[in-house]
């Protein structure tokens, strides 16, 4: 055997244990962990502080329901369903799971007709980002039906305090029925919702709607993002005796 | 005869000057000691409380009602209860204005409707914090001292700060209120200083 033979077999040797060696060491980890800080860096960071716990990929308020019977929804598909991306959590890595939803809050939906009538016995079907229904109950004699509810901070909303998103679907007998998107879940969130009557001859269709987001919620939103992006929302530098002579108008 | 008829034709100029010239019986003023609180408000509702949008019914509800499901879209329900009392009472005071000077658009006649044009008003939208703010203003009302009835104004305002420039203007801050609020003051105090020329009167 030449002395050149003998050094190629030598190279071939130590690179075949590096070869092998390397992804349980230190490569295939540091991959892993490349690929997941990227993906959570295009997440927008929480700017009141709340906790912004992150699932196995990283990703931000990826909602899953925990039932008031302590019930731990995974945001699979289901039993049913033949794509399931995170296994439901044991039962003593609930407290932790970074898929337990950290808040609690109470909300309340409100069913009314346009004069002004309380629905009773209306259907409200609560459903999570991820399709999957949460909750759902009739309202009662006053048009109201009342849960609690955990949820995610939803991080496009939650600019001064944490707030939730579900979407509520609603079917009452003699109404066309509605879906309310993202309706705002908080500590105490009410969701007003009038449904328009049934009319024989017309097209009665479901009617789509937004949910009951405040004011200051979208103003803040828009502040929020305006400034990533270095602009200003212009009502900012207005004062009252800036406001145009003509802004009254639409009241006519 | 030549020289009554001039002097005849200035007499009855002067007199049907002086008819004419007779002073209408004027309104009163309306104020608070002699107007009743609404017991209803008609609220032009439009589509998606946009205020651009066509109007589509009108909406008879009760005053304190309408108060109620005003104030937690105008202020925030989480914010300090002295900052939802001052703004309960500039909402009332608001639609008590308006109930005096209706108008009538698109064939409806109506005292507000349910955007920023007038007040942001959502049905059923009342939560036990603002409801409990306004029932706690609901006996007064805030004035000029000769008691008339005008609206009080207001606006968003920016977080964490008085907003000086809306102090003694005549507009309230909506954030400034929380602010002054979450440092110690009244709903008086807040009042008085975004409004100072206005006291608080008993009203049944």
């Amino acid at each position: 055997m030449t002395k050149s033979r003998k050094l190629f077999i030598l190279c071939a040797v130590v690179g075949m244990a590096v070869g092998l060696l390397s992804p349980a060491m230190t490569g295939g980890v540091k991959t892993a962990q490349a690929q997941t800080l990227a993906i959570s860096t295009l997440v927008p960071p929480s700017p009141h502080g709340a906790p912004a716990s992150k699932n196995q990929f990283g990703e931000q308020g990826i909602p899953t329901a925990t039932l008031p019977g302590g019930e731990v929804r995974s945001d699979s598909l289901g039993a049913a369903g033949n794509f399931t991306q995170n296994p439901t959590p044991s039962s003593s890595a609930t407290a932790n799971h970074p898929m337990v939803p950290p808040y609690q809050g109470t909300l309340v939906v409100r069913v009314a007709d346009p004069t002004g009538k309380r629905v009773a016995k209306a259907k409200v079907i609560l459903i999570d980002a991820n399709g999957r229904i949460v909750q759902s109950g009739d309202t009662n004699g006053a048009g109201q039906w009342e849960t609690h509810i955990s949820y995610r901070a939803d991080p496009r909303l939650s600019m001064t305090q944490p707030l939730g998103t579900t979407t509520a679907l609603v079917f009452a007998k003699g109404y066309n029925e509605a879906v309310v998107f993202e309706v705002p879940l908080a500590p105490y969130a009410v969701q007003p919702v009038t449904l328009t009557p049934f009319i024989l001859g017309r097209r009665n269709e479901p009617l789509a709607a937004l949910g009951n987001i405040h004011r200051h919620t979208v103003a803040d939103m828009l502040d929020y993002y305006a400034a990533q992006v270095g602009i200003a929302r212009q009502s900012a530098k207005d004062l009252p005796m800036r406001v145009p002579a003509n802004a009254t108008t639409l009241r006519q | 005869m030549r020289r009554i008829a001039p002097v005849l034709s200035l007499l009855v100029s002067l007199v049907v000057l002086a008819w004419s010239a007779t002073p209408v019986k004027a309104q009163p003023l309306p104020t608070i000691y002699n107007t009743q609180q609404p017991a209803v408000v008609r609220v032009a509702i439009r589509a998606f409380n946009n205020p651009w949008a066509p109007i589509l019914w009108v909406q008879t509800v009760g005053f304190q009602e309408y108060c109620s499901d005003v104030l937690p879209n105008e202020w925030m329900p989480s914010w300090n209860p002295q900052a939802l009392e001052a703004g309960a009472l500039a909402i009332k005071m608001f639609a008590w204005y308006s109930t005096l000077h209706p108008v009538t658009s698109q064939g409806f006649t109506y005292d507000v409707d349910n955007t920023i044009n007038y007040q942001y008003f959502k049905y059923l939208s009342g939560t036990p914090q603002t409801d409990a703010a306004v029932k706690s203003i609901w006996n007064t009302a805030y004035v000029p001292p000769n008691g008339e009835i005008l609206p009080l104004e207001y606006r968003s305002g920016w977080h964490d700060g008085p907003n000086w420039a809306f102090v003694g203007s005549g507009f309230m801050s909506q954030w400034g209120s929380q602010y002054l609020a979450s440092m110690g003051h009244t709903f008086l105090q807040i009042l008085n200083l975004y409004y100072p020329d206005r006291v608080l009167r008993w009203v049944s």
